[in-house]
């Protein structure tokens, strides 16, 4: 793109110059100047993207023309077309994972590496999840359609965009498809008023987010004059003295835009909200998925980009101080379990922060993957059981719902301690191996470089497990000790799907805090080669 | 008689039991019972082994074992365990009262049979773990294993406020361990083996090769002694622990006085002592002053109480004052009065809340006004009582007068006064105990229900029996315990010796003898005893 001759900036200027030319995957410039090159040019760059086409592919035909076709009883066969596109996405990249296909693409605006691998499994997990806890539950609502679970899908595509993402832009553009999915998902349920307003919240909050965020973007922009994630680092380490203020203010924006997406105080506002009115199913995908992938984000920026920018440490360490005591403090009032969920899917946050604070040369980046992917796994238990509880006509979220529930279905209100255990970190869950592992990052860090922040942080995160224990043992102590009201209750809503769900998230909160060796080689292997593009 | 992994299997076999219970069909009440009692026993009989296997005299560690179970050398985790003098015999202690804790509760509980039972087992597996596991975080895995059943053995089967108590149980705990948690991480780092084993940490501390700071061992020594301190419970950590004992069905407190308060102070001599000896010495004045005031103030509430169960518990908390007293006054006797005391406690109390479960099976209230004269409608009963009872005070010829003994005898030789103000706290234990018998079981018989109390039954005197039986045994022949406690005991205090011999005359020359670690999968017994450096 050539600049207008006077050198007054044209539109076309503010767009990243490198948008315009193209490289192919050994970096070297590539003409674009036929039909055949085009095509060769996404021939070499489109292998990177093959589990998010799979995706898109099977949420555009599989979900949606199915939907057209079919009969309205069996609309929940779209579901299955979904569970089959994640099916062919893992194993998409499944095959990247195994030939190491490894690298920078589409103009150094996409990568694959380890973290990203991970991550993009992890978003899969999540998403499998939702849809066979969605099955039936979408069937008690009412509301099973196709539009539903390929709106999980673009969900799916639009994290699995930001994790990969080495651009501000396409950063961004992968967090609107998941952020623009996911206002859609929220308000699903048309005829229930609670989740028209969670959706109406999480809307105009998010949208305000966005711009926050996309200011901060616009603003490191003009002061680096790149979008890159490399560059940035380059320059924002050079930047000269007078600038410092303003990369300050363009990193707080993007904590404020980002602190949104993973629900820290205090931008929290819309989460409980927002988790209470969702379909369960959706709650459950919001407070993973979309947490984990605003932090692969945040940990490529924080610690790739941002390295040298001095105070947003402090920044996000008073974040995560306020997350850990409002989050917990207001857990503990609580009546509906959606809500007390919500409170401590928050804390939750703020021990994943402790791992991006300890930093990367600790051990922070392997702790934060590891918490965020034993967290899939029994937050999404603890939203199977509450499915569960969902019957015709009977809400099922309330803590008195679960009196007595050890002397109904002793499995399921064993399966349920499991996960409340897991969640407050108790062993030999998979629970306590998270807390561990961010607990050993952020004391190494303190012995490296010992801060006042770090210590604070540790001993807060301490009582604030202690606190924690208190409000999941509400649930324990309903169900195990609570008097069961009513002998007519209808039997749980068990279906193929939810009981699958809970099986594999069962089994893994146990087999991972029994065996911890393999999810900490995991995570170590998110770890590996970070940032080395 | 060799068995390979003879640990692990103790550790885990109660667990596969409690699996196996939860499988079986709940309606089998009777089935469930018994295979719960038997496979109890079998661990009993099992860990026998461990004394016949016991090599004399030893001062290491006679018998460990190395399973392969976290496949990251990394991470420096490990599935280690041992066995010396220090944890033998609160092993046997554990597998001794498990048995009897599940027969005392074959009438008392019908609600949810299996999985009371199962979750018995599962409290024997985390005891066992927290006895034998000589890796750190392998310990605290299992401190925090033990938490959950309790409490749901309190939450479920327990009295009118058992959620309460529950909840309170759970809590305290819980602000101990996460700092316990935090600072068994930091020791790591910065002992820097790369490795939770305790015996290479202890090996690195004391040979000099890694260093703490006085500032960092005052403050971990805090962290762990905090968590240990309120599982003792001593005061002033000690109020969780009427509110557990009165609501926890007999079973549980059985098991929690007997058992669950000496890990705590089996922690500080494990971990406290070997790990921290500076500032183990810097403190040891203000514990034992602590431990004074606990044995003080715990008698002088117990001798109020109006509950059975609650008097006891507050004995409780006056005798584990003389057990952290003796482990403070950092003398041979006072360690092995310690070591010796947390065995008697366990007995005794154990025993008495065993009989205090019996009587309010038969009448539903533990309050001691209700009572008076049962001596005549439940005479064997009374002689049963008034043997423990006499053993729990400490009167010569039974268990506890020995450890009270040789704890008051070591701690003498440091602090005399507060030694002189601990001796009243035998006076006070008489005073309570003697009293609460005099007004449950003599005196006229006021009340019609008492007068046909049923004496004991089969099962009950199954209960006490053994519980009699190794009151007296302990109390006429000492030997065989204090012998093999007195290796280790001599080990613990070795680097606390070296430590004020360093102040005294600068002279910190010590090197122990490095532990050989066994190769992963094998489990061997030493084939004969180690030196010790200093004698």
């Amino acid at each position: 793109m050539e600049t207008t001759g006077a050198g007054i900036p044209g539109p076309m200027d503010l767009i990243p110059r490198h948008y315009f030319f193209y490289t192919n995957a050994m970096n070297e410039p590539f003409p674009l100047k036929t039909v055949a090159d085009t095509l060769a040019y996404f021939g070499q760059n489109m292998g990177a993207l093959g589990p998010e086409l799979q995706l898109l592919l099977w949420a555009l035909i599989g979900c949606m023309i199915l939907e057209v076709l079919l009969p309205d009883q069996s609309k929940r066969l779209t579901g299955y077309a979904a569970l089959g596109g994640i099916a062919f996405a893992s194993f998409h990249l499944y095959k990247i994972y195994v030939n190491g296909f490894l690298g920078v693409f589409f103009n150094e605006t996409t990568v694959i590496d380890p973290f990203s691998i991970f991550f993009k499994a992890l978003f899969l997990a999540a998403a499998l999840l939702t849809v066979l806890l969605s099955l039936r539950f979408m069937e008690i609502e009412n509301e099973q359609s196709g539009e539903y679970y390929a709106l999980i899908l673009l969900a799916t595509i639009g994290m699995m965009v930001m994790v990969s993402a080495i651009d501000l832009l396409t950063i961004y553009i992968g967090l609107e498809l998941m952020a623009m999915s996911f206002y859609i998902l929220v308000g699903y349920l048309r005829r229930n008023r609670l989740s028209n307003e969670a959706s109406l919240k999480i809307f105009l909050l998010g949208a305000f987010a966005s711009g926050i965020l996309l200011y901060g973007f616009s603003l490191l922009y003009g002061l680096t004059g790149s979008t890159q994630l490399s560059v940035l680092a380059r320059q924002l380490a050079a930047a000269p003295a007078q600038n410092r203020e303003m990369i300050f203010l363009a990193v707080v924006l993007v904590i404020v835009g980002l602190g949104f997406k993973i629900a820290a105080v205090p931008f929290h506002m819309w989460a409980p909200d927002a988790y209470q009115g969702a379909p369960t199913p959706i709650t459950a995908f919001l407070s993973v998925g979309s947490k984990a992938a605003a932090f692969t984000v945040m940990l490529r920026l924080f610690l790739g980009s941002f390295v040298s920018v001095k105070g947003w440490f402090l920044v996000l360490g008073v974040v995560a101080l306020m997350t850990f005591v409002v989050g917990n403090l207001a857990a503990l009032l609580q009546t509906n379990v959606k809500r007390l969920l919500a409170y401590s899917s928050i804390s939750h946050a703020a021990y994943i922060l402790l791992g991006l604070l300890a930093g990367r040369e600790f051990g922070g980046i392997a702790a934060s993957s590891g918490y965020l992917l034993i967290y899939t796994f029994m937050n999404f238990g603890a939203f199977a059981v509450l499915i569960l509880m969902r019957r015709k006509g009977i809400p099922g979220d309330q803590i008195a719902d679960f009196n007595g529930l050890i002397f109904r279905h002793p499995v399921i209100a064993s399966l349920m301690l499991i996960f409340l255990l897991s969640l407050a970190g108790i062993p030999p869950t998979a629970g306590f191996i998270a807390k561990y592992m961010v607990f050993a990052a952020i004391i190494k860090a303190y012995m490296a470089q010992p801060s006042a922040m770090l210590l604070t942080l540790a001993i807060a995160g301490a009582v604030a497990a202690v606190v924690a224990l208190y409000y999941y043992f509400l649930i324990v102590k309903a169900m195990f000790t609570g008097e069961s009201q009513a002998e007519d209750l209808p039997a749980l809503s068990f279906s193929p799907g939810v009981t699958a769900a809970i099986v594999i998230t069962a089994g893994m909160t146990m087999w991972v805090g029994i065996f911890p060796d393999t999810i900490m080689r995991m995570a170590a292997y998110a770890a590996s080669n970070w940032g080395a593009w | 008689m060799k068995i390979p992994y003879l640990l692990a299997l103790l550790t885990y076999l109660p667990a596969a039991g409690g699996i196996l219970v939860l499988l079986v069909n709940g309606a089998q009440e009777k089935v469930i019972r018994w295979f719960a009692f038997l496979l109890s026993a079998a661990v009993f009989v099992l860990s026998l082994l461990l004394v016949a296997s016991y090599p004399l005299p030893a001062a290491g560690y006679v018998l460990e074992e190395t399973l392969g179970w976290l496949q990251v050398p990394q991470l420096g985790i490990t599935h280690h365990m041992g066995v010396d003098g220090v944890n033998l015999f609160l092993v046997l202690l554990t597998t001794f009262l498990t048995p009897i804790a599940i027969l005392s509760s074959f009438t008392a509980v019908h609600r949810k049979v299996q999985s009371y039972y199962a979750l018995l087992l599962f409290l024997e597996t985390g005891m066992l773990g927290v006895f034998l596991a000589l890796d750190l975080v392998l310990f605290y895995l299992f401190w925090e294993v033990t938490l959950v059943p309790m409490y749901l053995l309190i939450g479920i089967w327990g009295g009118e406020r058992r959620i309460y108590a529950a909840v309170k149980f759970i809590l305290y705990t819980m602000v101990g361990s996460l700092l316990m948690l935090v600072a068994i991480l930091y020791l790591h780092l910065q002992t820097g083996t790369g490795s939770f084993d305790l015996l290479r940490i202890a090996g690195q501390l004391s040979s000099g090769a890694a260093a703490l700071t006085r500032t960092q061992e005052l403050w971990l020594f805090l962290a762990f002694f905090v968590a240990f301190a309120i599982k003792v419970p001593l005061f002033p950590f000690h109020t969780w622990l009427p509110d557990a004992h009165v609501e926890a069905p007999t079973a549980g407190s059985i098991l929690l006085a007997g058992v669950l308060l000496k890990m705590g102070a089996y922690g500080i001599l494990r971990f406290c002592l070997p790990l921290f000896p500076h500032a183990s010495t810097a403190f040891a004045p203000l514990i034992s002053l602590l431990a004074v005031i606990g044995i003080i103030y715990g008698a002088l509430v117990a001798l109020v109480q109006t509950d059975m169960k609650k008097l006891i518990a507050y004995s409780s908390v006056s005798h584990l004052g003389f057990v952290v007293l003796g482990i403070f006054s950092f003398s041979l006797q006072g360690l092995q009065g310690a070591s010796y005391q947390m065995l008697n406690h366990g007995i005794s109390t154990g025993a008495l809340f065993l009989i205090v479960g019996i009587l309010y099976e038969r009448r539903h209230t533990r309050r001691i006004e209700e009572f008076g004269g049962i001596a005549r409608s439940m005479p064997h009963y009374a002689a049963a009582t008034l043997i423990i009872a006499l053993s729990s005070i400490g009167l010569p010829g039974l268990n506890g007068f020995v450890g009270e003994f040789l704890i008051l005898l070591g701690s003498f030789a440091k602090n005399s006064a507060l030694t002189a103000v601990a001796v009243t706290g035998v006076f006070f234990s008489a005073a309570y105990l003697l009293w609460m018998y005099q007004r449950v079981y003599f005196g006229p018989l006021t009340r019609d229900e008492n007068r046909q109390l049923a004496d004991l039954d089969r099962r009950e005197w199954a209960c006490l029996i053994p519980l009699i039986l190794m009151a007296v045994w302990m109390g006429i022949y000492s030997q065989p315990f204090l012998q093999r406690m007195e290796g280790a005991s001599r080990n613990i205090l070795h680097p606390i010796q070296s430590n004020q011999l360093v102040a005294r005359e600068a002279s910190p020359d010590f090197r122990p003898a490095a532990s050989p670690k066994p190769a992963a999968g094998e489990s061997r017994i030493a084939p004969e005893p180690r030196s010790f450096p200093h004698e």
